[in-house]
């Protein structure tokens, strides 16, 4: 027993000095900067844990190119946490003042929120920018100064088998009374018109962007501009709930048990004709089936043609903790995903878009359409609706295609959410 | 007598039944963790053809688990040992030490175990972050002896009490001073209880969930847990993998319970009884 | 410099006066500040902390906290309508789980308490289940929930189709499985080791004397066995009022807010939405509180019922 006593204390003591030591290791490096040490570590966060491989092998190719240019080893803490929980974790650390030196954030979502907040670095001066595409450019720019370098550029609104609408002879719908003919055809020739996948709950959230874009876009064009002075209201949008009434009555069978996964499984295997979905599945559905005929079309919210547009977004993108102890690095390692060789087979792996003229494959497949959409004019920027507002429509929204809450229920729960999130600035 | 007999069988049948519930499933686990993804769809029930042990050896490469191992086993380590430690000591002295002060200093200390963990998580992970030790699996280790640190006081300055003073007053005597003689004499005499918290710990900080995905950055920090939890958003319902993954981490506890389970239920039985 | 020897001298006798005093000041120092130095950082000063900002508007977006008085708390009070959901369906499964498995822990540790030869494996058996994480229990049924019940409703057990994840109505039950599940092992143990303490000759008394033998149990047993019931509801009063990683690990709180409980809602309001830390902090205040009522309470009342027997 005395042993044991001796051994606890040993350990505990040892622990204790272990603990301390650790701690002047690391204010140590802070103190040092980035300058005389050969021998770096950047902690890198990104929130896209299925892409790791690709993201690890990257990176290796980042720390080789950078040796032989600058003779300085950098290696990589890399955090990439499941999906549910890669926000919090991310606000956590930002906001402990623990920020990772590189870190993916939402373009159109964090950008204002984080730049208010101080978090992100100026990246106007680097050599990516001069390159970007105008759109993509647009997304991370904000007051002049570029804040992050996107990586997942998105064009969106639904996903549609062109095998089975041929064969049907359905014309793509531009309104929703056209929408209906459509969903009336196939459900005549029991074809179920739509995947239900609401077990993800950013599934069902799409609809939000997806209405008050286009709604923005045509009938209420200052409604975020009064949105921010509190003076607006979700619930000016006519037939908010039209269309996914439609989707919700006319798709596969229990939808909150099915996931992205299984739903891009489903659609892949032609168990329904459309799903309301981005092309972000697509690497999933090809797994699945890769001789799946789909293309993505805008999706009508009402019966004016003009409403009838293609969501153009920035996601995934890369941003430098203003904080960062190794900034200049950091920022190298940015530019070096967008503008070195490797980026474009990083690019094609991943199934992303082109955002740079550096980029030089060609678009997807499935795209050809949505692009032509995009090039007549008809799309708009993925809306700024507030990140808390999206993430309470994800739980509402799934109240409500359970049949639990009314329409004004979750349009005031939105509108409740929106106007607290405008009090925390 | 014949009664007896059949309620003993009726007792019996009963007692077979729930264990069965009980048991049920980690046996569908343990079987379709063998399984490829075809047969888990189409005959979940049944034993498993051909032995998938790729799906092992896939879910083995994907965590680190030995790393992972390691890293459990560094922060239960280090939380065990300085709760069993601090706790005994401060423990042993308070039940010692008769009067209002120390009555006052060990309901502080209790009235803690009633706090959720919900109520401090948050400025408990800027507390870890300002003293640097947020993000190692060493500084998540230390945390857990705060944390961990009343109950064991409690369970300790009980079991005191049952032990004679005699026995340290004889220590006295030959000319030990305090340290010495708690180490050489009241140490040993508190093994069974020490043991008991030790239990009661294990359990506790090898599973524990949410502190640790607050605190650990690095992914090759993750405790085993929170591996798996990585792994489950990962995979997708690739369920072979997931459910190997799932196997993986069980067997070290399950392993420990099957050697140690006079210990461990006794332990437990021990601990809410003097609670 | 005689004066100031003196006065040193006199210094050196008082201290020698109170040197045995100090010297128990010291050994009690000595035992207990470890102790204290672990708890002061990591339970005391957060909780002092989380107290603090529950009166504060501390978010993750804007930089400067505000002190806002009891605002936090009157939100959520009167202006927080998933809190009060939350904090409902939190009682409701409360309720249900320390009912149920105590009953159920009671029922298998007395039919334990006959078996000889089997006891030992039995007890095994019905404990396994807490070996296993709460957040990998959950994991597991989830596989269970989504595949292996539906194949096996295909064997005649229509009632096993169920959305058990998904359908809003069902998704509390399956919670309540798991919690059952993992939890009812652990309390069996406690009520075991009670068992043994009551003599022998009342437990034959009971098997023997079959059509009584229910009687036997409520005016005998249970009143022999009280301190363990004590205890076993405390546990798992405590437990379920805490109630989290399961239904993370399940549910997530879904789908919408079906199944949110309110450590959840907590959760959720400091690490997504608006990161409101301030506020959750407050709501998690309210959470002791209430927790520290009933558990007070449940503790009073049923030692007055242990002193009575």
């Amino acid at each position: 027993m005395k042993k044991l006593f001796m051994i606890l204390f040993v350990i505990t003591t040892l622990v204790l000095i272990v603990a301390c030591g650790n701690d002047a290791d690391t204010s140590e490096t802070t103190d040092e900067g980035t300058n005389a040490s050969d021998d770096v570590e950047l902690k890198v966060f990104i929130d896209q844990p299925r892409f790791k491989t690709y993201y690890e092998d990257f990176l290796d190719g980042f720390t080789e190119y950078y040796e032989e240019e600058n003779g300085i080893t950098v290696r990589f803490q890399l955090e990439m946490p499941g999906p549910n929980e890669a926000a919090q974790i991310l606000q956590t650390r930002l906001s402990s003042n623990d920020s990772p030196d590189v870190f993916t954030l939402h373009a159109l979502n964090n950008i204002p929120v984080y730049d208010n907040a101080g978090y992100l670095e100026d990246l106007s001066d680097l050599p990516f920018v001069e390159n970007l595409l105008d759109a993509p450019l647009n997304a991370v720019t904000r007051d002049e100064k570029v804040l992050a370098a996107p990586l997942e550029t998105l064009y969106w609104g639904y996903l549609y088998n062109v095998d089975i609408f041929e064969a049907y002879d359905l014309e793509v719908p531009e309104t929703i009374s056209e929408m209906e003919t459509v969903v009336e055809t196939l459900s005549e020739n029991d074809v179920t018109p739509f995947i239900r996948s609401f077990q993800e709950r950013n599934i069902p959230q799409l609809f939000l962007p997806l209405v008050v874009g286009a709604l923005a876009e045509t009938e209420n064009p200052d409604f975020f501009e009064r949105m921010d002075n509190n003076d607006a209201s979700l619930k000016e949008f006519e037939g908010f709930f039209d269309m996914m009434d439609i989707q919700n009555e006319h798709g596969t069978d229990r939808p909150f048990e099915i996931d992205g996964a299984q739903g891009s499984n489903m659609f892949a295997n032609e168990e329904a004709a459309m799903w309301v979905q981005g092309p972000w599945y697509a690497e999933s559905i090809l797994a699945s089936n890769e001789a799946l005929n789909f293309r993505v079309a805008p999706l009508p919210i009402n019966d004016n043609p003009e409403a009838t547009l293609i969501n153009a977004s920035v996601s995934t993108s890369l941003a430098v903790s203003k904080d960062s102890d190794h900034k200049e690095i950091a920022k190298d390692l940015v530019n070096y995903f967008l503008e070195s060789e490797a980026s474009n087979a990083l690019f094609q792996d991943l199934l992303f878009n082109p955002v740079s003229t550096k980029h030089d494959f060609e678009p997807f497949p499935w795209l050809d359409e949505a692009m032509e959409y995009v090039e007549a004019g008809r799309s708009y920027q993925d809306p700024p609706i507030p990140n808390a507002v999206k993430s309470e429509s994800e739980r509402v929204f799934q109240t409500y295609l359970a049949g639990s809450d009314s329409q004004d229920d979750v349009l005031e729960a939105l509108d409740r959410t929106w106007e607290q999130s405008l009090a925390l600035d | 007598m014949k009664k007896t007999r059949l309620s003993s069988i009726f007792n019996l049948v009963i007692l077979i039944a729930f264990g069965a519930l009980s048991f049920f499933p980690i046996y569908m686990v343990v079987i379709n963790s063998f399984k490829s993804q075809d047969q888990i769809f189409n005959s979940v029930l049944q034993l498993p053809t051909t032995l998938h042990f790729t799906n092992y050896t896939e879910a083995f490469s994907q965590i680190n688990i030995v790393q992972a191992l390691w890293n459990s086993l560094t922060v239960t380590g280090i939380g065990i040992a300085g709760i069993v430690l601090f706790g005994s000591m401060a423990g042993y002295k308070l039940a010692r030490t008769p009067g209002k002060l120390s009555q006052i200093i060990f309901l502080f200390f209790m009235s803690s175990m009633l706090i959720p963990f919900h109520s401090i998580m948050i400025t408990l992970t800027r507390m870890a972050n300002t003293i640097g030790i947020q993000g190692s699996t060493v500084g998540l280790g230390i945390i857990y002896i705060g944390l961990g640190v009343s109950m064991s006081i409690f369970l300790t300055a009980g079991f005191v009490k049952t032990i004679p003073k005699e026995l340290e007053e004889a220590a006295k005597i030959d000319g030990a001073n305090e340290m010495q003689t708690f180490i050489k004499v009241i140490f040993p005499l508190l093994s069974p209880i020490l043991v008991t918290i030790g239990i009661l710990n294990l359990l506790w900080i090898w599973n524990d969930f949410l502190l640790p995905l607050l605190m650990l950055t690095n992914v090759n920090d993750y405790t085993i847990i929170l591996s798996v939890n990585t792994l489950f958003g990962e995979y997708n319902n690739d369920w072979p993998k997931i459910l190997a993954s799932l196997v993986i981490t069980t067997i070290p506890l399950i392993t420990a319970y099957v050697f140690l389970q006079k210990y461990i239920l006794d332990g437990i039985a021990e601990g809410a009884v003097k609670g | 410099m005689d004066t100031e020897l003196a006065t040193a001298k006199t210094k050196s006798n008082t201290f020698r006066f109170n040197k045995a005093k100090k010297k128990k000041c010291l050994s009690f120092l000595m035992f207990l500040t470890p102790a204290f130095l672990f708890y002061a950082l990591f339970m005391l000063i957060p909780l002092i902390g989380a107290v603090y900002y529950s009166f504060t508007n501390w978010n993750a977006a804007s930089q400067a906290t505000r002190f806002v008085g009891l605002s936090n708390y009157i939100e959520a009070f009167t202006n927080d309508p998933y809190f009060k959901e939350s904090m409902l369906l939190t009682i409701k499964y409360t309720a249900i789980v320390v009912i149920v498995q105590n009953v159920l822990a009671l029922l298998i540790a007395l039919l334990i308490e006959y078996r000889n030869r089997t006891r030992n494996l039995f007890r095994t058996v019905f404990f396994m289940p807490n070996m296993v994480s709460l957040i990998i229990s959950a994991f597991m049924w989830s596989f269970i929930f989504t595949i292996v019940l539906p194949q096996l409703s295909e064997y005649g057990l229509s009632l096993l189709d169920q959305g058990w994840l998904g359908n809003p109505d069902v998704a509390f039950y399956s919670i309540i499985i798991v919690a059952i599940w993992r939890g009812t092992g652990y309390m069996m143990i406690i009520y075991i080791a009670a068992l043994q303490g009551v003599p022998v000759h009342l437990k034959e008394a009971a098997i023997i004397d079959g059509a009584s033998s229910f009687q036997n149990f409520i005016h005998v047993t249970i009143p022999m066995i009280m301190h363990a019931i004590t205890i076993c509801v405390f546990l798992t009063l405590n437990e379920a009022f805490k109630v989290f990683d399961v239904v993370y690990g399940l549910t997530g709180g879904g789908p919408g807010r079906s199944t949110q409980v309110v450590a959840l809602n907590i959760f959720e309001e400091a690490f997504s939405g608006n990161f409101r830390y301030g506020y959750a902090n407050a709501k998690s205040m309210i959470l002791f509180v209430i927790i520290l009522i009933i558990t007070i309470v449940q503790v009073y009342v049923m030692k007055g019922k242990e002193v009575e027997s």
